[in-house]
């Protein structure tokens, strides 16, 4: 956003965000349908990703299992929700206890530091995913079907993502300006100098992820609100890579990049939608050459850019 | 889970399960090591290792069932493939990459890029190598009896690891390995180019891969998804048997196999858990992992 700065002021922004809100409100009256899901599967990827980045990006835990906070969001949904309680309560309190597993699983996972935290978290993530496969009750290999949901309509999916992706940005904007985000970065940049200067390191990343995993349990109730069921892939190791590449394709440590990247990975899957292996490896050669050759992301050529627009327009001015 | 209604195991059942288990160990350990010694020397986690096993556990498959070469022989024509393979992957793309998370991102990429090759080619459908002496078994004690492609494989595995052993102790390569692993720096003082040490010592430890996954799939019928699985193995067998020593990667291994082996008496959907309890135990319990260094 800091790039922005020197090009609009906060006026206008204001201004986009409401114009935008405008639109996203207005669309489903206007284009009924396959853009309605289009656009609701962008609003999830962007809340996903908005997850992950403040996870790696401000707190630098490198979480390659962060799908199994959006399937123990889902199966919690599910289970509430066949309880009798309404679906969007039951998606508020999947979120919760994701969060709280994420507390739990915090004082033991925090003490790995760098590829064994990435490992161990990918790894934790995968034996869920056999676990779920096997357990009975959570219906195997078939998985959940929600079973009471009178209120079912493609629309108020849409709005409830929409507000989802909303509230992921606005809770991650408040995170990372607070003290709390300070914080975070301080201990990301340098753990054990953070500590020396008073900075509670496990306290900090284990809030940080918390908050994380609360927003991919959202994600993970809404996504079984219009998929009507969860099964074990949804803990599967390319729901989370989708996660690293919208941040890492928009750009890692801004707040505008995941939205950037959720955006164009959703055109992507549902331009390569036809043929699953070909989109799989189109992603992963695309993360290759932007991570080589472009490590700022998308979010480096727009300030690039605004940065020429500045310049050729002081030019032309003077 | 049926069958763990018999709580009871008898001494027969118990030696077989030993047996077994101590067979697929040394060529878990095998699987191991090629982790433990890019690992130890390059300090680059290769997060590439279940997708390249399963690459060769298909290369095999192929070559079986066109050309009809045995899959023991296949693995002399994969092996120097592996190595060259290893050895311009690391010059070429890893070598380049310089914070970690750039490695970690590169390398689960290429990994799905790998897992999606192999679905592109040759699907989703289990496949699996079947010699005409799959099926033999040979009679130890007793009842007991042991499939002769376990022993075999359990043979090949011991020699592939005593032959590693043998190159890091006894060669003027493995001097330079060691020494790149201690300190680069001064390794290249004294005229050891670190930076090829390490193109090498990936190539081995790629050629290690091809190895284990020729005889891999000999045992297993293999499947895109196993990937995951094969690198879960690896990383546990590296965390168990530590990167000090040959000798500590083959204890984690028979460890990693025994434990396996003892857990199927409680269902057959456990034996994919244990390699994944084993690592988030030890890790917890020492979160650096008990590596040491290939150094002495």
């Amino acid at each position: 956003m800091k790039g922005w700065s020197n090009l609009s002021s906060n006026r206008t922004k204001l201004l986009s965000i409401l114009l935008t809100s405008c639109i996203i409100v207005v669309i489903p009256w206007v284009l009924r349908g396959y853009p309605t899901l289009f656009l609701l599967q962008l609003a999830m990827n962007i809340a996903f990703a908005q997850s992950w980045n403040l996870c790696f990006s401000y707190a630098g835990l490198l979480s390659l299992g962060h799908a199994l906070f959006v399937g123990i969001g889902g199966y919690s949904a599910v289970a509430i929700c066949n309880g009798g309680i309404p679906i969007h309560i039951s998606i508020l309190v999947g979120a919760f206890i994701s969060t709280f597993f994420a507390v739990v699983i915090s004082p033991l996972f925090m003490r790995l530091r760098g590829v064994y935290f990435a490992i161990g978290t990918m790894i934790l993530c995968s034996s869920f995913q056999y676990w779920f496969m096997h357990w009975t009750e959570a219906g195997r290999a078939l998985g959940l079907r929600l079973r009471f949901y009178p209120e079912y309509s493609l629309e108020s999916c849409y709005y409830f993502s929409w507000l989802v992706a909303f509230f992921a940005t606005t809770l991650s904007w408040i995170t990372v300006r607070s003290r709390l985000g300070l914080a975070a970065r301080a201990v990301r940049d340098d753990v054990d100098r953070s500590e020396g200067i008073g900075v509670p390191s496990l306290l900090v990343r284990t809030v940080i992820f918390a908050i994380s995993a609360f927003m991919a349990g959202m994600v993970g109730g809404v996504r079984v609100a219009y998929l009507l069921v969860v099964d074990p892939s949804v803990f599967s190791f390319e729901l989370s890579l989708w996660a690293t590449l919208a941040v890492v394709l928009g750009g890692a440590g801004t707040l505008i990049g995941p939205i950037l990247g959720g955006a164009l990975i959703t055109l992507l899957q549902h331009v390569l939608m036809g043929l699953p292996e070909i989109s799989m490896l189109i992603t992963g050669i695309m993360l290759i050459l932007i991570r080589l050759f472009l490590p700022g992301g998308l979010v480096s050529i727009i300030k690039k850019a605004s940065l020429l627009l500045g310049v050729c327009r002081r030019w032309l001015l003077s | 889970m049926e069958l763990a209604g018999d709580p009871m195991i008898s001494p027969t059942l118990f030696l077989q399960l030993l047996f077994n288990g101590v067979l697929l160990g040394g060529l878990y350990a095998l699987l191991g090591s090629g982790l433990s010694l890019c690992f130890g020397v390059m300090k680059f986690f290769n997060v590439l290792h279940g997708s390249l096993t399963l690459l060769s556990c298909y290369f095999t498959y192929s070559i079986f069932s066109l050309v009809g070469l045995d899959p023991l022989l296949t693995s002399l024509i994969l092996i120097p493939a592996y190595f060259f393979l290893g050895f311009f992957l690391r010059r070429y793309l890893i070598g380049r990459l310089r914070t970690f998370d750039d490695i970690l991102i590169v390398g689960f990429s290429l990994t799905i890029v790998l897992k999606n090759i192999v679905l592109f080619i040759w699907g989703a459908r289990p496949r699996g190598v079947y010699t005409s002496y799959s099926m033999l078994a040979i009679g130890i004690i007793g009842d007991i009896r042991v499939p002769l492609i376990y022993l075999t494989c359990f043979t090949i595995s011991l020699i592939g690891l005593i032959s590693l052993h043998l190159i890091l102790k006894k060669t003027f390569l493995g001097m330079a390995i060691r020494a790149v692993a201690q300190d680069p720096e001064t390794a290249s003082a004294f005229g050891v180019n670190p930076s090829l040490i390490k193109d090498l010592t990936f190539g081995i430890s790629l050629s290690f891969i091809a190895l284990s996954g020729t005889l891999m799939s000999t045992i297993y019928n293999f499947d895109p998804s196993l990937e995951v699985l094969f690198l879960i193995k690896a990383i546990s067998v590296v965390v168990l048997g530590g990167l000090g020593s040959v000798l500590g990667t083959l204890v984690g291994g028979v460890v990693l196999g025994l434990a396996e082996c003892f857990a199927g008496i409680a269902g057959a959907q456990y034996q994919a858990f244990v390699g994944a309890i084993i690592f988030l135990i030890i890790v917890l319990i020492k979160p650096k992992g008990l590596f040491g260094v290939y150094a002495e």
